[in-house]
């Protein structure tokens, strides 16, 4: 419930030493680093071109991966779960090498994959472009006799026949149609000698052109079959290629492990640019949470190097962790979708959890739809073991399930108003046979325990409204909270007690005009006298107590935003009762149920889907606008330890300071 | 005359209002979605990897849709079309036509409008990835107005004397 403290930590070290260091903190996942500029501090400890050699690795190994991941047979989880591995091993067990072999290789599968594949293209347009001399019976380098020249080549289509027979009978030559298609008539044309350029001269004037083959030297049918051989022996040749792939496949997890390597490998190096060095030493700062700093020192007890803590100075941009309980803590996304309070101040997730988990059940209030998200998320937990950070978001829309539960049960709606659809349309009873659970007998009840919202949608508005009340006051109490904090009682007094005390008189004024009416005096003279007490000059300060006033209707407009938790609640169960009434449209008949229970399923998921995204969008509207508006202090930088990559396994030799660790989990968002 | 006297019962008025809050609001939606869906493919091209994010922002402006959906469900309901049909006066008619007005109007405009702003949404999480979260918070801004006017028409069905 609250940001954790953190400490300043310098480490001063030998250039040989930075690699290790570097790499065991970036294990341990709890130092953040801060680049630093210093114009007498130069980068000596960088290794030239190490940066680039490592980035082109990783981006090597990157290359193949996805192709490996197409064609394996392993098993692809909803969530991916890092495999546990051990580098020390990994490398002498010869899975390294291993690796890098399978990666070597796939790339010269897919070099030699290229190289087979633009040969055959090369093979079929020859066969396409000998397809229109199949049925040629010489060969097609085949020049004529001494006194008769062959020509060999295309007209276009649509040429006259008449044309050409007078052109034939003109000069003296014979075309003979080989074959056509939709790009021309293929002709062979035989012609005397020495009238062979008139001919070419009169054919060209009707569009002929002549053949251009890339093999000439034979019978086309035998040219065809030895390219349609060549095809066929490539084909084969990519297949065992493509088959190669499927065993390379084999080793992905192999080369998963090794990815993560490369990547840390590169993390490490763009790690190194942060630290600014002297000749033989560099320099690293960086933030660490209070309560890590054990760990940390162990770790660096380890190695040669000399290292100080330090609270933070004034004027630090600290990194902002949040500490939360297991229940809150799920909800820190939420926040982060914001932004973070700055370091110091006040963590408003816990409070927020609370009003989130209700106006997120009462706006989406449905015991079906609740039980579903009940299931979903925790299953999902349970059984796919997502990361933390998806495993956050999961867990807190498991929660909000529970409150969707609880506000659907109360107001008697389970995938909306379907016990009573079932009722009416598929048993053929009567809505008074029922059980009625109600609570009070005078508001339309039906299975609901308060009340039926459709029935009495201004009942629900003010539930909506009460809790809108609820959630204003709790943001000004959290205000008044964090002014007393700060040591401004008085403040707290006049910023937050007069308008309550307007608010209260308000209040009461139905039950007992006389305190009503005295305390609303009250409240408008302190907000009059006091708002503006800032200001400079008599004047200046009655504007500044009258703008206080005025301010009342930011309050009323709040309020009045909660009134989309009605609005989105009647959507859903609108929605639900649409589905519902498709659903047992057909009555008890066999045919009746199996139309029932496909339209139900399909309909309420596709009303699950988006009401829960809307619902989220707007509870959290509600947080961000209504409720931080009135106390947040934000604009914090997250948290953003060294990790090494684990993005395939999870590095599981001995912790760097020899103890379990557990990562200090990032927040993520979705 | 009998026939527009026919044309113009009640009821059809009363349907008149239905389908113009599931025509308008509808229209706003898929122009309102078509618009967003035309940024996020140009964005999806440098980077498919933002699909979830850039899903979201197109989804927003869709909700105005579905609210004009559930006014005129709700017309449909109260005047009995899929149960037994109601006999409702030309005033009555009327009535549901003026209903369903403030959703049919201001789903339409708030649909796009909202679209602009998830549209630089889309822009802002080409860049800031990390900052999806205001990108939804302004969008969803515009549509609270949305909301309202979706609750005056269901108030005023649900409301109706019948």
């Amino acid at each position: 419930m609250s940001v954790s403290r953190m400490e300043k930590l310098t480490v001063i070290l030998p250039h040989t030493e930075v690699d290790a260091v570097l790499r065991r903190l970036m294990r341990l996942g709890t130092v953040s680093l801060s680049r630093e500029q210093a114009d007498d501090l130069s980068a000596a400890h960088l290794e030239p071109g190490a940066a680039a050699k490592a980035a082109a690795l990783a981006a090597q190994i990157d290359a193949v991966l996805p192709l490996l991941t197409k064609r394996s047979r392993r098993k692809k989880p909803l969530f991916s779960t890092p495999v546990p591995f051990d580098p020390v091993e990994f490398k002498q067990s010869g899975d390294e090498e291993k690796a890098w072999k399978t990666v070597t290789e796939t790339e010269k599968v897919i070099e030699g994959i290229a190289a087979l594949k633009s040969k055959l293209a090369e093979e079929e347009a020859l066969m396409q472009s000998l397809v229109p001399y199949l049925d040629f019976k010489f060969s097609l380098d085949d020049k004529g006799t001494k006194t008769a020249s062959l020509l060999l080549g295309s007209l276009p289509v649509g040429v006259k026949e008449e044309r050409i027979d007078a052109l034939a009978n003109e000069i003296g030559f014979v075309v003979e149609v080989l074959s056509s298609d939709s790009r021309g008539v293929y002709v062979a044309v035989v012609t005397h000698r020495k009238t062979e350029q008139q001919t070419l001269h009169a054919l060209s004037s009707l569009g002929f052109l002549r053949a251009s083959l890339a093999k000439t030297e034979g019978l086309a049918t035998a040219l065809f079959d030895a390219a349609q051989k060549r095809a066929d022996k490539i084909k084969s040749d990519m297949e065992r290629l493509d088959a190669r792939l499927y065993v390379l496949a084999e080793n992905l997890t192999e080369v998963e492990i090794l990815s993560d390597l490369a990547h840390t490998a590169l993390l490490t190096e763009q790690n190194k640019e942060a630290l600014l060095s002297t000749k033989n030493c560099a320099v690293l700062t960086g933030w660490c949470p209070t309560r890590e700093r054990e760990r940390v020192s162990r770790v660096l007890a380890g190695a040669a190097a000399a290292y100080d803590f330090s609270p933070p100075a004034e004027g630090d941009d600290v990194p902002v962790l949040l500490q939360n309980n297991p229940y809150a803590r799920n909800f820190e996304w939420v926040l982060g979708m914001y932004s973070y309070p700055r370091y110091g101040k006040f963590d408003p997730t816990f409070i927020m959890s609370i009003f989130y988990f209700l106006i997120f059940g009462l706006m989406f209030a449905d015991a079906g739809y609740g039980l579903l998200l009940v299931v979903g998320c925790f299953g999902a937990v349970r059984w796919l073991h997502p990361r933390e950070g998806m495993k956050r978001f999961l867990l807190m829309f498991g929660y909000c399930g529970i409150s969707c539960i609880i506000f659907g049960v109360l107001f008697g709606s389970y995938f909306g108003n379907f016990p009573l659809a079932f009722m009416q349309n598929v048993l053929g009873r009567t809505e008074a046979e029922l059980p009625n659970l109600a609570l009070f007998p005078s508001l339309e009840a039906n299975v609901a325990i308060l009340f039926d919202p459709i029935q009495n949608p201004m009942g629900f508005l003010l539930v909506s409204l009460a809790f809108g009340v609820l959630h204003l006051l709790a943001g000004m109490a959290v205000k008044a909270y964090i002014l007393c904090r700060e040591g401004q009682p008085l403040a707290a007094l006049f910023d937050i007690g007069s308008y309550w005390a307007l608010f209260a008189g308000i209040g009461t004024v139905f039950f007992h005009r006389a305190i009503g009416i005295s305390l609303i005096a009250l409240g408008v003279v302190a907000i009059v006298a006091t708002q503006g007490r800032h200001k400079k000059g008599v004047a200046g300060k009655i504007i500044g107590g009258l703008g206080g006033l005025y301010s009342l209707i930011n309050y009323a407009s709040d309020l009045l935003s909660y009134s989309r938790i009605l609005a989105l609640g009647l959507a859903a169960g609108v929605i639900a009762q649409v589905v519902n009434i498709l659903a047992t449209m057909k009555g008890a008949s066999f045919l009746g149920f199996l139309i029932m229970i496909v339209v139900f399923v399909i309909g309420h998921l596709l009303n699950l889907v988006i009401n829960v995204l809307g619902t989220f969008v707007h509870t959290s509207r509600l947080q961000y606008i209504e409720f931080f508006g009135k106390f947040y202090d934000d604009g914090g930088t997250p948290f953003k330890p060294m990790t090494v990559s684990d993005k395939y396994a999870t590095d599981v030799s001995d912790a760097p300071d020899s103890e379990e660790t557990e990562a200090a989990a990032t927040p993520q968002a979705i | 005359m009998e026939i527009i006297a026919s044309i113009f019962s009640g009821r059809n008025i009363a349907l008149l209002g239905a389908a113009l809050a599931a025509a308008f609001a509808g229209m706003g939606s898929a122009k309102g979605v078509g618009m967003v869906g035309e940024a996020a493919s140009g964005l999806l091209t440098e980077d498919p990897s933002k699909f979830g994010k850039a899903l979201i922002l197109q989804a927003l402006p869709g909700t105005q849709g579905i609210y004009g959906l559930i006014t005129a469900f709700l017309i449909i309901f109260k005047i009995g079309i899929l149960s037994t049909p109601v006999e409702l006066t030309v005033a009555q008619g009327a009535y549901f036509l003026m209903a369903s007005l403030p959703i049919a109007i201001v789903g339409y405009f708030s649909a796009v409008k909202q679209a602009r702003v998830a549209i630089s949404g889309v822009n802002l999480i080409a860049k800031r990835p990390d900052e999806v979260g205001k990108a939804i918070t302004s969008s969803a801004l515009v549509e609270t107005y949305a909301i309202f006017a979706l609750l005056v028409s269901l108030l005023l069905v649900l409301f109706a004397k019948v």
